[in-house]
C-alpha cells in the first residue's frame, strides 16, 4: 500500500514537472490537435466521428481560430487494431509533438495508449469510449489528471432506460442482447447491475451474446421470444440491431424495444414501421437536430452543428448525423478549455483551465462540470422515441436526467 | 515454389563476406543507439522486430516445408497471454520458457491433423485455429485472462523504472529478437533445416532417402508455433494491453502477407516483409481515409512485380551490380 | 429440447445455410479452374450491388435492370481483374496469388468506402424481407426461400453448364490440367476468365439476396465469404454438390450450437471443420487432388 502511495506521488510529481510550460505543439498562430479512428476495416463506420471534430474546428478557424492561432487536425487511421492505435498516437505525441489528442475511438485502443499518455502527461479531451477507465479517480486524484471525458459511459444509459421500462411502462421481464466485445458488454452489465438495485419490479430473463460477425440474428430472436421477454435492451451496431428486429418481426414477437445511444442514428429506421423500431425508445447524450425528429423543431445548437457539418462532409452528414455530431460535441470542451488557457498557451495552464469548467452549457452536452478530483465531465442522458409518423425520426420522452457521478 | 529455393544456400549462412561482417556490425550498432537517437522510433522498431519473430516463424512453416497457416495470431496470441497472465507472478524470462514449452506443444498438436491437409483445406482449418484461441480468451471466466477487456500488462511492475517505457523495454526485444534470430540462421543450417527443405521440395524423395517427413513437419509446426509464441509475450509488455480485438484473422493475414511480401522461404525475407509492413502501416496511417487503398495497392505492386518478394529483389539488384 | 424447438432451430439452420451454400458455390467454381481461394470475392460482389443500389435510389432504374446491370459490373470486374492482374502477375505460386487477391480485396474495400460510403444502406429487394409463410404453425421467410430456391437452381445449372455445355467441358479440361488442355487446343485464358466472372456473378446474386435483409455496406458480405469457404472446405474444394451441403450442415450445426453456446458458435464451426477434415481430408464430397511430385 505505502509503495503505491508512493509511486503515485512520484508519478504526480513527474507529472508537475512535466507540465511545467509544456508549450509543445503551439506557434504564435497555430495549435497541433492529434485524433484517431478506423478508417479502414469493419469497425469504420466509427472514423465519421473524426470529420465531426474537423467540421468544429474549421467553424472555430474561420472565425478567427482561438486567440489568434489556427487549430491544425492531424487525422490518423488505426484500423481498430490497438496495436495500431499505439503506432499512430506514439507518431502524433513524438513525432508530429502535437499539443493535445481529442476523441479517439475504442476501448482496447485507448487503453493502449495510456500508458503514453499518462507519462507524457499530454493532453486528451473526450476519449470516444464508453469505459470509465480513463475518468478513473485514484486515492482522491485523477489517475491521468490530463484526460477529460465526456462520452456518457454505457452504464448510465442502461439505468436511464431499465427505470423508464420498469417504473413507466410497467413492464417486469427484461432482456438484453449485446456485440460480445467491450461496448455491449459493459452496457450489458449496466443492465445487469441495474436489475439488481431495482430488485423485486425486475428480472432479468434473456441475456444474449452476438458475435461481431453474423450474418443472421434470428437465433437470437428465437430465444428472446423463448424468454417471453416484455421489454429488450439493444447494445449492438445498426446492421445487427436491424437485422434482430426484423427476424424478431418475422416470428412475431414484438416487446418493447430500448436502444443505446449508438443506435440513434437515421440508418435504423430502415428496420421498418412493423418492426419493434416503431415505438423503441433510445437515450441520448446529444440534442437532436431537426433532421433527426419526427416533427417539429429540434435542438437549435444541433441544427447549426448539422448545417455547418453538411457543408464540409455532406455525404457523411447526411448518412450518419450521430456520430457527426458526436465528433463536434468531442471537439468543444478542447476548443473552450484552449479559449480559457488565453493567449499564453502551455499544457499545464490548459489542464487548470479544463478544470475551472464548471456547469458549462456552452457545448452540446447538456452540460460539462470538471474539477480536481473529477474527470468525467457530462452524466446527462435524455430518452427519445423512436417512430414512423408524420416521418421516420425521434419524439422526445422527457428532458435531460443527470446522474450522480459515482455511480 | 520451386523458384524459391535457388538462394536458400546463400541465405543459409548468416554472414557469407567481410563486407557482410561490416553490415552487420554497423546494424547492430544502429539497432543499439537507436533509441537514444530516435526515440520516438523506439516503439515502431520495437514492434517490427515483433513481427519479424513471427514472420521468421511462419517462414520456417511456409517456406521451409510448404504447410500454410492462416491461424499464427492464434499462437501469438497464446505467447501473449501467457506473458500477460504469468509473468507478474513468475517473471518475465520464466513465462518466456513458459510461452515456449506451451507453443511447442501447441503447436505439435496443430501439427498433426494439418499433415494431412493441404492448400485450401489447411488454410481454412488454420484459420479456424485461429479463431477457436481468440474466441477462448474472449468468453472463458473474465477471472482466467479478462474475457474480452483482457489483461493489463505493467512494465514498470514487470522490469522497474529503467525498462518501464518504451525506450527501455525496445532493449529487451532486442536481445530476445537477436537470439531467436541467430537460432534460425543456425537451424536452417542444421540437419533439420535441410530435412524440411527436402520436405517441400519433394515430399517423396525426402522419404525414400529416410526423412521422417511426418515427424519433420510437425516439429516445424512446432518450431513455428514457438517463434510467433515469443513474438507474442514479446508483444504483450509492449503493447501494455492484451484483448481479443488484437488477434483476430486479419493479423493472421497479416503475418503471411508479410513473408510473401518479403520472400518465402528465407529469413531475411520474413525480417523485410515485416518491416515494410510496420512501416506501412506507421506511414499511411497518415492518409486517413485512404490508408487501406494505398495498403492493398502496395501489395497488389509487389505481387504483381516480383515472384519472390523484396528479397528475391534485393537478390537480384545485387547481382546486377556484381556482373556489370 | 422439444421436438417444436429443434424444427425451428433447423429452420434458422436451413436459412442461413443457403446463403453460406450460394456463396460457397462461387468459391468452389472459382478454386476448381483457377486453384485460389479468392478473399476479393466479397468485394466483386458488393461491387455489384452498390451499383445496384445507385441505379435505383438515385436514377430510378427498375429493380430488374439494376440487377442485371450490378451482376454484368461484378463479372466484367472479376474477369479484368484475372485478366489484367492475376495472369500477369510475377508470383504465381498459390501463396502469391493468394496474397494478390487479399491485397485487391483491402484496395477494394477501401475503394467502396470512398465511393458510397461506409454508413448501412437499404438495399431494395423483390419480396419484403419480413415477409413470411406460415407451414403448420412454422414461419419461414420469404426471402430465405428465394434464396435457398436459388442455391438449387445455380447449383442445377452450374451443374448442367460444367457437364454437358462446351466451355463447361473446357473448364473440366482445365481445372484437370491446364497444360494438357493448352496443348489440345482449348482456350485456357478465355475459360478462366470466363469461370472468374461466373463466379463472380454467383457471388453477387448471393449477395443481391442477402443485403436487403441485413443492409448494405463495404463490409457486408465479410462474415458470409468466411464462413463460405468453410462450408467449401467442409463439402470439398473440388465439388458443386458438396459446397452446397457444406453450406446447409454449417449453417444447421451453428444454429444448434449457438443455441446452448453462443459464445463459441464461431469457433465450434470451425472445430467442425477440422474434424470433418481429419475423417476426410479432402472434404465430404471432394475428390484428391493430383499433385505434381
Amino acid at each position: 500500500m505505502k509503495k503505491s502511495k508512493l509511486a503515485v506521488l512520484t508519478l504526480s510529481a513527474v507529472t508537475a514537472v512535466a507540465l511545467a510550460q509544456d508549450t509543445t505543439g503551439v506557434t504564435s498562430n497555430s495549435i497541433k490537435i492529434g485524433t484517431w479512428g478506423p478508417t479502414s476495416g469493419p469497425a469504420q463506420v466509427w472514423g465519421t466521428v473524426m470529420l465531426g471534430i474537423e467540421a468544429y474546428f474549421a467553424k472555430v478557424n474561420q472565425t478567427g481560430g482561438i486567440h489568434g492561432r489556427q487549430i491544425e487536425l492531424l487525422k490518423r487511421d488505426d484500423g481498430y487494431d490497438p496495436a495500431r492505435t499505439k503506432l499512430v498516437v506514439k507518431d502524433l505525441i513524438e513525432r508530429q509533438n502535437v499539443f493535445a489528442l481529442v476523441g479517439g475511438v475504442g476501448t482496447p485502443n485507448g487503453l493502449a495508449i495510456l500508458e503514453d499518455v499518462r507519462s507524457n502527461a499530454i493532453p486528451w479531451v473526450s476519449p470516444a469510449t464508453g469505459s470509465t477507465a480513463f475518468s478513473q479517480i485514484k486515492d482522491g486524484k485523477p489517475a491521468t489528471p490530463t484526460i477529460f471525458s465526456t462520452y456518457t459511459n454505457y452504464q448510465i444509459e442502461s439505468v436511464l432506460l431499465l427505470r423508464h421500462a420498469v417504473n413507466t411502462l410497467k413492464l417486469q421481464r427484461i432482456g438484453v442482447v449485446y456485440i460480445n466485445q467491450g461496448f455491449g458488454l459493459e452496457g450489458a452489465k449496466g443492465v445487469e447491475d441495474e436489475i439488481a438495485v431495482l430488485k423485486d419490479k425486475a428480472t432479468l430473463v434473456a441475456k444474449i451474446p452476438h458475435e461481431p460477425s453474423e450474418t443472421s440474428l434470428a437465433l437470437q430472436a428465437l430465444k428472446l421470444k423463448e424468454s417471453d421477454a416484455q421489454a429488450v435492451v439493444l447494445y449492438t451496431a445498426d446492421a445487427y440491431a436491424i437485422s434482430l428486429l426484423r427476424e424478431m418481426a418475422k416470428i412475431g414477437f414484438k416487446p418493447q424495444i430500448l436502444a443505446s445511444s449508438v443506435l440513434t442514428g437515421t440508418a435504423m429506421f430502415q428496420a421498418g414501421p412493423a418492426t419493434g423500431w416503431n415505438g423503441a425508445i433510445a437515450a441520448s447524450f446529444l440534442p437532436f437536430p431537426t433532421a433527426l425528429l419526427a416533427e417539429g423543431k429540434g435542438d437549435l445548437k444541433a441544427d447549426i452543428a448539422l448545417l455547418a457539418m453538411s457543408q464540409l462532409s455532406p455525404a457523411a452528414t447526411k448518412a450518419d448525423p450521430f456520430r457527426m455530431l458526436a465528433g463536434w460535441a468531442f471537439a468543444q470542451p478542447l476548443v473552450e478549455g484552449l479559449k480559457r488557457t488565453g493567449p499564453n498557451l502551455n499544457r499545464a495552464d490548459f489542464v487548470k483551465a479544463m478544470e475551472s469548467l464548471k456547469n458549462w452549457k456552452g457545448s452540446l452536452f447538456a452540460n460539462i462540470s470538471y474539477s480536481s478530483t473529477d474527470r468525467q465531465g457530462n452524466n446527462s442522458v435524455f430518452l427519445v422515441k423512436a417512430v414512423y409518423a408524420p416521418k421516420p425520426g425521434f419524439v422526445k420522452v422527457g428532458g435531460w436526467v443527470s446522474f450522480d457521478k459515482k455511480r | 515454389m520451386a523458384m524459391t529455393h535457388q538462394h536458400s544456400e546463400r541465405d543459409l549462412r548468416l554472414v557469407a563476406s567481410p563486407q557482410g561482417w561490416t553490415m552487420l556490425a554497423l546494424m547492430l550498432i544502429f539497432l543499439l543507439l537507436l533509441p537514444q537517437f530516435f526515440p520516438a522510433y523506439a516503439y515502431p522498431v520495437a514492434l517490427f522486430m515483433v513481427y519479424s519473430l513471427v514472420a521468421i516463424g511462419l517462414n520456417i512453416l511456409v517456406g521451409f516445408t510448404g504447410q500454410i497457416s492462416l491461424g499464427h495470431a492464434g499462437f501469438f496470441a497464446i505467447g501473449a497471454y501467457t506473458a500477460a497472465k504469468f509473468a507478474p507472478i513468475i517473471s518475465f524470462p520464466l513465462a518466456l520458457v513458459l510461452t515456449v514449452l506451451v507453443c511447442a506443444a501447441v503447436g505439435f498438436l496443430v501439427g498433426i491433423p494439418a499433415l494431412k491437409l493441404h492448400g485450401p483445406y489447411l488454410a481454412i482449418a488454420t484459420s479456424g485455429f485461429g479463431l477457436a484461441v481468440q474466441q477462448f480468451f474472449a468468453n472463458t471466466p473474465s477471472e482466467w485472462f479478462g474475457g474480452h477487456s483482457g489483461l493489463i500488462v505493467e512494465k514498470r511492475a514487470l522490469f522497474g523504472e529503467l525498462f518501464a517505457r518504451d525506450r527501455g523495454y525496445y532493449y529487451i526485444v532486442l536481445l530476445v529478437a537477436l537470439a531467436f534470430i541467430f537460432m534460425a540462421f543456425n537451424l536452417a543450417r542444421s540437419h533439420v533445416g535441410r530435412a524440411f527443405v527436402a520436405v517441400r521440395d519433394a515430399e517423396l524423395a525426402a522419404q525414400t532417402s529416410g526423412v521422417n517427413v511426418e515427424q519433420v513437419k510437425t516439429l516445424a509446426f512446432a518450431i513455428s508455433a514457438v517463434y510467433a509464441g515469443v513474438g507474442g509475450a514479446l508483444f504483450a509488455p509492449l503493447l501494455g494491453i492484451v484483448s481479443p480485438e488484437s488477434f483476430g484473422l486479419l493479423l493472421s493475414v497479416q503475418f503471411l502477407s508479410m513473408i510473401v511480401i518479403g520472400g518465402i522461404g528465407t529469413i531475411v525475407g520474413g525480417i523485410l516483409g515485416a518491416g515494410l509492413v510496420t512501416a506501412l502501416q506507421d506511414q499511411l496511417s497518415q492518409a486517413a481515409n485512404w490508408s487501406g487503398l494505398l495498403y492493398g495497392l502496395v501489395v497488389v505492386l509487389v505481387m504483381l512485380f516480383e515472384s519472390q518478394g523484396l528479397y528475391g529483389r534485393w537478390q537480384k539488384i545485387r547481382r546486377s551490380w556484381k556482373t556489370p | 429440447m422439444s421436438l417444436e424447438q429443434a424444427i425451428r432451430l433447423l429452420i434458422i439452420g436451413v436459412e442461413v445455410g443457403s446463403i453460406y451454400a450460394l456463396v460457397a458455390l462461387s468459391v468452389v467454381l472459382l478454386y476448381r479452374t483457377s486453384k485460389v481461394l479468392n478473399f476479393g470475392q466479397g468485394e466483386f460482389s458488393l461491387f455489384g450491388c452498390f451499383l445496384a443500389f445507385t441505379l435505383t435510389s438515385r436514377f430510378g432504374f427498375p429493380l430488374w435492370l439494376a440487377f442485371l446491370l450490378g451482376l454484368l459490373a461484378s463479372a466484367l470486374v472479376a474477369g479484368g481483374f484475372y485478366a489484367f492482374l492475376m495472369r500477369r502477375a510475377k508470383a504465381q505460386d498459390p501463396m502469391g496469388l493468394l496474397i494478390l487477391t487479399l491485397g485487391f480485396g483491402l484496395f477494394a474495400n477501401s475503394a467502396l468506402s470512398l465511393l458510397f460510403g461506409v454508413d448501412n444502406k437499404q438495399m431494395p429487394g423483390f419480396v419484403d424481407v419480413i415477409d413470411t409463410w406460415t407451414l403448420a404453425g412454422f414461419t419461414v421467410s420469404k426471402n430465405s426461400i428465394l434464396i435457398a430456391a436459388m442455391g438449387f437452381v445455380m447449383m442445377l445449372a452450374l451443374y448442367v453448364f460444367v457437364q454437358k455445355s462446351k466451355i463447361g467441358l473446357a473448364m473440366r479440361a482445365v481445372s484437370q490440367n491446364p497444360e494438357v488442355a493448352k496443348a489440345l487446343g482449348i482456350p485456357v485464358n478465355t475459360v478462366l476468365i470466363s469461370s472468374w466472372a461466373a463466379a463472380a456473378i454467383l457471388g453477387t446474386v448471393a449477395a443481391l439476396l442477402l443485403t436487403p435483409a441485413i443492409t448494405l455496406n463495404p463490409n457486408a458480405m465479410l462474415d458470409p465469404l468466411n464462413k463460405a469457404f468453410a462450408a467449401a472446405v467442409i463439402g470439398g474444394m473440388t465439388s458443386l454438390p458438396g459446397a452446397v451441403l457444406g453450406g446447409y450442415l454449417l449453417g444447421i450445426i451453428e444454429s444448434y450450437v449457438g443455441n446452448f453456446v453462443p459464445q463459441f458458435k464461431l469457433a465450434l464451426a470451425f472445430v467442425l471443420v477440422i474434424v470433418v477434415l481429419v475423417v476426410r481430408p479432402h472434404g465430404l464430397l471432394g475428390e484428391k487432388e493430383t499433385r505434381r511430385v
